[in-house]
């Protein structure tokens, strides 16, 4: 705090490092690797399933669509955003995380940075601006990756979404029009990306508490997880507002017949005010932790 | 006041532990490391060094106390005390999969930068030329502790903090160690603050010393004036007992026997060749006097011992 009155140590510099750190390790690169294949298992199959449960699912609710009217690019970058942005995602950003700084300790290298004359404050900020880079370079790859492959694979047209995968059940099935498919992706992305920065700032805030990088990202994950499995308990609705997760998930809505563009704005102020709030610990706990290791 | 780089005063730290009474890590140690010192920092293992190491460099918060580096406060301003200082604490630590010369750059370009001319003056000066694009993962010991060197030489500082330098390198890379430090505080000008075990490393470089027990300073001063006050002679005679006798009876010399036999002397201003001299003259086979070899040795174990008791 005493160093606001001092020289500031330029944000530039910090960005720079971090990045060359980040990029010079090869687990960095993995998650990519990961998405990549399990893209291509996706659309492998795609090929081959019959969709026969999706087609009853369909048939209960009036519409009688066969494999070709609703299996398309569309439908399987929708489809497989759920389980990639709620889980591969978060595991691939609190590791991530958890070696940014608790690895750092763990190694050395944190004391080696603070002895330093660089804020700790900013070279948190540092680090959670590139956890975000690449929590959205994580994330637009898999879309892009997605909708390329799906598109090339099975086309294009309209994007049906059974609600019960993506609203609790609680809707039957949204169309989306082909023609407004991609900005509902754009849209969808953007959300989950937003989601993905609040995880990281959680991710580091714990990782800037814990002592290793396997505790930081044991503790991160087990809190995600166990908001989504809060999330998804039926009679706990009375508490999804106060669940992040609630409003991470919120991308989902861009697959809606009508986006309802007010409750995704109110989950995006939650989100602001998480990131600012989980943000604003980290850093206030860093300045005054002791290094020890 | 204006001759001394670092300072501390009063500084203390107590840290909190779950279910049991707090630790007393360090508990009011004074310091003053005047520009042109190097200052050896001794201590048995758990004495507090490194604690009282991270408080100097604000990796720990002191219970009390302040440090102040170039007159700088370093609670108030940590960042331009720390400008003047190059560091590593228990060993250098580095990015594994960076090479020496990324690693240079990145902990440089937290302390502001440097040119690359620079840079590879250091590198050359650690000895570390045509290794500096290898990455560090396939580094030596010895080659890692000469990274961490360089690393606290860039961009030029006016203080080094080295704990334990030679740690876990071998009689060669030790050697190579004590010569560049020798070189940095003899051609560089700068002042160094050296933790180490060994005390005859600390009695080789240092002009001033600080031995930290149980977290309290237990003696600190200028290492002639220490000699002088403590070093002994060690004397092989004959009658070693009857020599002891006739020594105090003269001097008041005190006396006790080495394991091996020898006569371990308090000098007390006597010179060797008066007490030479005497012991010759009342007809004592006198074989060896010689300075007592391990004298920072005996204190540093006569003192620590002393305080555990």
């Amino acid at each position: 705090m005493a160093d606001a009155t001092q020289t500031k140590s330029p944000i530039a510099p910090l960005l720079r490092f971090e990045w060359t750190k980040l990029r010079g390790r090869r687990i960095t690169w993995v998650p990519f690797l990961v998405l990549a294949i399990v893209v291509a298992i996706i659309v492998t199959v795609f090929h081959r399933v019959e969709f026969k449960h999706q087609r009853e699912l369909f048939n209960a609710l009036s519409l009688n669509l066969q494999k070709d009217d609703f299996v398309n690019g569309y439908y399987m970058a929708a489809h497989a955003m759920n389980p990639i942005f709620n889980a591969l995602i978060p595991i691939f950003i609190a590791v991530a995380s958890g070696l940014m700084v608790a690895g750092e300790s763990e190694q050395g290298t944190l004391r080696a940075c603070l002895i330093r004359p660089v804020s700790r404050s900013r070279l948190l900020l540092g680090k959670f601006a590139i956890l975000c880079g690449y929590a959205l370079a994580l994330s637009f790859f898999v879309m892009v990756l997605l909708l390329v492959a799906g598109v090339l694979n099975f086309g294009t047209g309209k994007l049906y979404t059974l609600n019960m995968f993506f609203n609790n059940g609680q809707e039957g099935v949204s169309t989306v029009f082909a023609e407004e498919a991609p900005v509902r992706f754009l849209l969808a992305g953007l959300i989950a990306a937003a989601g993905m920065m609040v995880l990281a700032a959680l991710a580091l805030l714990i990782s800037a508490l814990a002592d290793s990088a396997a505790m930081a990202y044991v503790v991160t994950l087990s809190i995600y997880f166990s908001m989504v499995t809060l999330r998804e308990i039926p009679f706990l609705d009375w508490l999804y507002p106060y669940l992040f997760v609630t409003h991470m998930l919120r991308w989902q809505q861009c697959f809606y017949d009508r986006i309802r563009v007010g409750e995704i704005l109110v989950s995006l102020v939650h989100l602001a005010g998480y990131l600012v709030v989980l943000l604003s610990a980290a850093i206030l706990l860093f300045e005054e932790r002791d290094i020890k290791s | 006041m204006a001759n001394e780089l670092l300072l501390a005063e009063g500084l203390s730290k107590v840290f909190q532990r779950r279910g049991a009474e707090p630790l007393t890590a360090v508990h009011e140690v004074n310091l003053a490391v005047q520009r042109g010192d190097v200052f050896g920092f001794l201590g048995p293992n758990g004495a507090g060094k490194s604690t009282t190491i991270r408080m100097m460099l604000g990796l720990i918060h002191p219970t009390t106390g302040r440090v102040s580096i170039g007159g700088r406060d370093l609670a108030t301003q940590r960042l331009l005390a720390l400008r003047k200082v190059g560091a590593f604490v228990e060993a250098p630590s580095f990015y594994g999969y960076l090479t020496g010369q990324k690693n240079l750059e990145i902990f440089t370009g937290l302390s502001g930068g440097c040119s690359p001319d620079e840079i590879a003056r250091v590198v050359e000066l650690v000895g570390l030329r045509g290794r500096e694009h290898d990455p560090v993962k396939v580094y030596s010991h010895g080659m890692r502790q000469r990274l961490g060197i360089a690393a606290c030489l860039l961009p030029r500082p006016e203080l080094l903090v080295l704990d334990e330098p030679t740690d876990g390198l071998d009689p060669h890379g030790i050697h190579e160690t004590r010569e560049l430090i020798k070189r940095l505080a003899r051609e560089e000008g700068l002042t160094i603050f050296l933790s180490s075990h060994m005390l005859s490393e600390v009695e080789n470089l240092c002009n001033r010393i600080a031995i930290l027990d149980r977290g309290r300073i237990i003696l600190e001063g200028e290492l002639v004036d220490l000699e002088k006050r403590f070093r002994r002679l060690e004397i092989d005679t004959d009658r070693p007992a009857k020599a002891a006798a006739l020594l105090l009876e003269k001097f008041r010399l005190q006396s006790t026997t080495t394991e091996s036999g020898l006569l371990n002397v308090e000098q007390n201003g006597t010179s060797a060749a008066e007490v030479n001299a005497t012991l010759v003259g009342e007809g004592f086979a006198v074989n060896l006097v010689a300075r007592e070899r391990n004298w920072l040795d005996r204190i540093f174990l006569e003192l620590t011992t002393k305080q555990k008791d």
